[in-house]
């Protein structure tokens, strides 16, 4: 991933490499186990009990053979992944359970402290003054077009969703702007993760990553201010205020200072001991998250400024990044897994019209975003053409937001978290499918102007 | 949370322990020896106690810990060869056991009260198979096995044949699933072991599922993975390295299920003394011919497998009074001879030193 623009390499599992022979093996392992399992409960008559090890292991295989099936037709592993969670899980074959899903979100921890920590070693200063007026006019843009036609979709929306009816216009826009948050929220886990599989380096890659991760802090902002606005407008006697903002820019700074801090102390292991790598990366990833969840500090932004500060203060990236590749590439199929096996597939199904409005006025706008963008920082015409597809993938953050709706905002709020989850469901299964195609046109692209 | 920590904490001591240069210059001496006694800190009953609770949290880890080690070994395993040579070595070998039992049985007897006298014949068995291993030769420990199938029947279930066949063929069907995703090569990079590492997961989860012992399964598992990739498995030293840390982990949580009382100390003891007292008839009869360096690290140091195996009894579905004994009387031991395999090294070394300087004046 550290190589020169526009380089592709092998990547674990298969990544480029995969063939048919190969993927055929893979399916051919995961219908062993399946045949086996049904061998000892319906010829044998044995009792098994499914547990939370057995999933995870389940899934380490599912993702494995899917995921090569998936890059055979060239579609992302990552996506292979989430099916393989999605058809595992408590929605299709029930091998894992809703219980169990639960249990492996241990996974998740590591998974994105490496994510993070991965996104910020990519981050140079170099990159950062190279592309500072398009990721300027690009966050904006987001926050602007997406936000304001969220709000704009929802107000034209209320004569056809039920659970609309009966609310006012200022209350109408309070929901909008409210859901709109999780409309502008985007996947840092999905970009990194496909940036690593195909090893693509060129303009899109380095403007994905530096959107998502500058969107991951800002949307906290809003989203604070968001749900301050609707509590107000929506509760009886709750007064608007934006008290919570300072508490929350106290902990955006706590977090940057925290996060230079590991960043220093990561430096200083690989420089004098250089020993267990992986295993100090496991420790200090499960650590530093118990840490952030204790001082209510932003995990992702911790680990982000740590990766940030090893690679531009140190000469330790290298190894830094090595480690962590080496390290995702079995966490990364554990951690897609798990999230499609969460995926809410029935309430998709239940209101699926709706989320397929949304979704298509999301693609739009995000489209509208870029473009406005890209034209204004006078960036080149691929980032124009093809800068909206590493957007279109939503998953850990956007599910969060909407838990947080379904508790803080009565009445309205199991809808509209439903209706979040939904559209990151869909939102989760087409974008990587997406990025990966906008990875490769602008590559084309780039080759033919060289 | 509280888990989480205690699980860093085990790990942290790992790479403090592999770290540690004076452990590395002792070859008899298992170093698995302090992670227990530290344990035994943390127990329930301990100096400074952690909840039930939060070891049952951490339980999986373990297990998962307990069936990679029998990976490795079942891969290790792969090693040994059956010839005519071999059973010949093996015969004073067995016959010892065979005296180390007798002297077991009498001692388990006097002071382990049961109503059933093949539940301690059984417990007497189990406790000297696993004392007696040795790293030359763990496949003593095959008796420990043996004898679940008729000592053990008070716990949750029975020991059946299908509890030693079915963890066996697990075992072997993940062996042939991992040939089918990554064809045979030089060495293992580190994504490839950490899908052999979910397959291992993957198999504890399934054998833990039909309630059986799932360090038969790793065991199977990394005697067909060594088969399919012609032993090169074994001689990865990456693979080999990653024993290192789970060796202190478990050990770790073994400490943590102890109950200690006077009598197991002194059956453990007793039977510690026993057995370096038989090993070395053996050699002062001429029945074993060893060297210094063999002697200390191979006939010495008890089987690594040893403990894995019984603390997989004690957290199976097995588990009832009779293998927390056999776990407390075995931990004893070994303790015990890690002690005297330190004062022999020691010795050892001195007597050494000195015969270089005669040899040098």
């Amino acid at each position: 991933m550290n190589d020169s623009h526009g380089t592709t390499h092998e990547s674990p599992h298969g990544g480029e490499k995969a063939d048919f022979k190969s993927a055929l093996k893979s399916l051919s392992a995961l219908l062993i186990v399946l045949g086996g399992l049904w061998f000892f409960q319906n010829v044998l008559g044995e009792q098994f009990q499914s547990n939370a090890l057995f999933g995870l292991g389940f899934l380490v295989l599912g993702g494995i053979a899917i995921g090569r099936l998936c890059v055979m037709v060239g579609i992302p592993s990552l996506t292979g992944h989430l099916a393989a969670g999605i058809v595992s899980g408590p929605s299709f074959l029930t091998i894992i359970t809703e219980t169990q899903v639960d249990q492996l979100r241990l996974v998740n921890g590591l998974a994105l402290a490496l994510i993070a920590m991965h996104a910020g070693c990519e981050f140079t200063k170099d990159m950062l003054v190279k592309n500072f007026k398009s990721l300027f006019h690009c966050t904006w843009s987001h926050i602007v077009f997406i936000g304001a036609g969220t709000i704009l979709a929802v107000v034209l929306l209320q004569p056809y969703v039920d659970f609309l009816q009966g609310f006012n216009l200022l209350e109408l826009v309070a929901i909008g702007a409210l859901f709109s948050t999780v409309a502008i929220s985007k996947s840092p886990a999905v970009v990194v993760a496909v940036l690593a599989e195909t090893r693509i380096r060129n303009k899109l890659s380095d403007h994905a990553l530096g959107i998502v991760v500058i969107l991951d802090v800002v949307v906290l902002v809003l989203f604070a201010m968001a749900l301050s606005f609707a509590k107000s407008t929506l509760t009886p006697g709750v007064v608007f205020s934006i008290s919570s903002l300072g508490h929350l820019f106290s902990e955006i700074l706590a977090s940057t200072a925290a996060g230079t801090f590991f960043g220093l102390i990561i430096i200083f292991y690989f420089w004098l001991i250089n020993r267990q790598r992986l295993l100090f990366l496991v420790a200090i990833s499960y650590g530093v998250t118990a840490l952030c969840s204790y001082l209510h500090y932003d995990t992702l932004l911790v680990f982000v400024v740590a990766g940030f500060v090893v690679t531009n203060f140190s000469k330790q990236s290298e190894k830094m990044i090595e480690s962590i590749e080496s390290l995702s590439s079995v966490v990364m199929i554990v951690f897609f897994a798990t999230a499609g096996a969460s995926l809410h597939i029935q309430d998709l199904l239940g209101m699926w019209k709706l989320v397929l409005v949304i979704f298509a006025v999301r693609w739009a706008l995000t489209w509208v975003s870029e473009d406005v963008a890209h034209r204004i920082s006078k960036s080149d015409l691929a980032l124009r053409k093809y800068g909206y597809t590493p957007f279109i993938s939503q998953v850990g953050l956007s599910i969060g937001l909407s838990m947080i709706i379904y508790d803080r905002i009565p009445d309205v709020g199991v809808q509209l978290a439903t209706l979040g989850i939904s559209l990151a469901t869909i939102n989760q299964l087409f974008g990587p499918v997406v990025f990966k195609w906008g990875l490769g046109k602008v590559q084309e692209m780039e080759k033919s102007n060289a | 949370m509280n888990a989480l920590l205690i699980l860093l904490g085990a790990f942290s001591l790992t790479l403090l322990m592999s770290n540690s240069g004076f452990f590395k210059k002792a070859h008899s001496f298992s170093y698995i020896s302090i992670p227990l006694i530290l344990g035994l800190a943390f127990s329930p009953e301990g100096l400074v106690p952690i909840l039930p609770s939060t070891r049952e949290n951490l339980s999986w880890a373990l297990r998962v810990a307990l069936t990679w080690i029998a990976f490795l070994s079942g891969a290790e395993m792969n090693r040994f060869s059956f010839g005519w040579s071999q059973t010949k070595k093996l015969v004073p070998f067995y016959a010892a056991y065979l005296l180390f039992f007798g002297v077991s049985f009498l001692l388990v007897g006097a002071v382990y009260y049961s109503d059933n006298s093949f539940e301690v014949l059984g417990v007497s068995m189990m406790a000297s198979a696993a004392l007696f291993s040795s790293r030359e030769n763990p496949f003593l420990l095959a008796i420990l096995f043996v004898s679940l199938f008729f000592m053990l029947d008070k716990g949750i279930h029975t020991f059946e044949y299908k509890d030693l066949l079915y963890p066996l063929a697990i075992g072997v069907l993940l062996g042939v699933v991992f040939r089918l995703i990554f064809p045979p090569k030089e060495g293992l990079d580190t994504p490839i072991r950490l899908t052999l590492l979910g397959l291992c997961v993957l198999g504890t989860g399934w054998v833990i599922g039909i309630g059986s012992l799932e360090v038969l399964m790793g065991l199977s598992l990394g005697w067909v993975t060594a088969f399919n990739y012609g032993y090169g498995v074994c001689r990865d030293p990456s693979l080999n390295a990653s024993e290192g840390p789970i060796l202190l982990v478990v050990p770790f949580f073994a400490g943590l299920y102890l109950h200690l009382n006077s009598e197991v100390i002194l059956i453990g003891s007793a039977l510690a003394v026993f057995r370096l007292l038989i090993k070395f008839m053996l050699l002062k009869t001429g029945m074993r011919d060893a060297s210094r360096s063999e002697v200390l690290e191979q006939i010495i140091p008890i089987s690594h497998l040893a403990l894995p195996i019984t603390l997989c009894l004690h957290l199976s579905g097995y588990s009832n009074e009779n293998t927390l004994f056999i776990l407390n009387c075995f931990c004893v031991g070994f303790v015990v001879n890690d002690l005297f395999a330190l004062t022999i090294e020691s010795f050892s070394r001195r007597s050494l030193k000195r015969e270089e300087e005669v040899a040098y004046e």
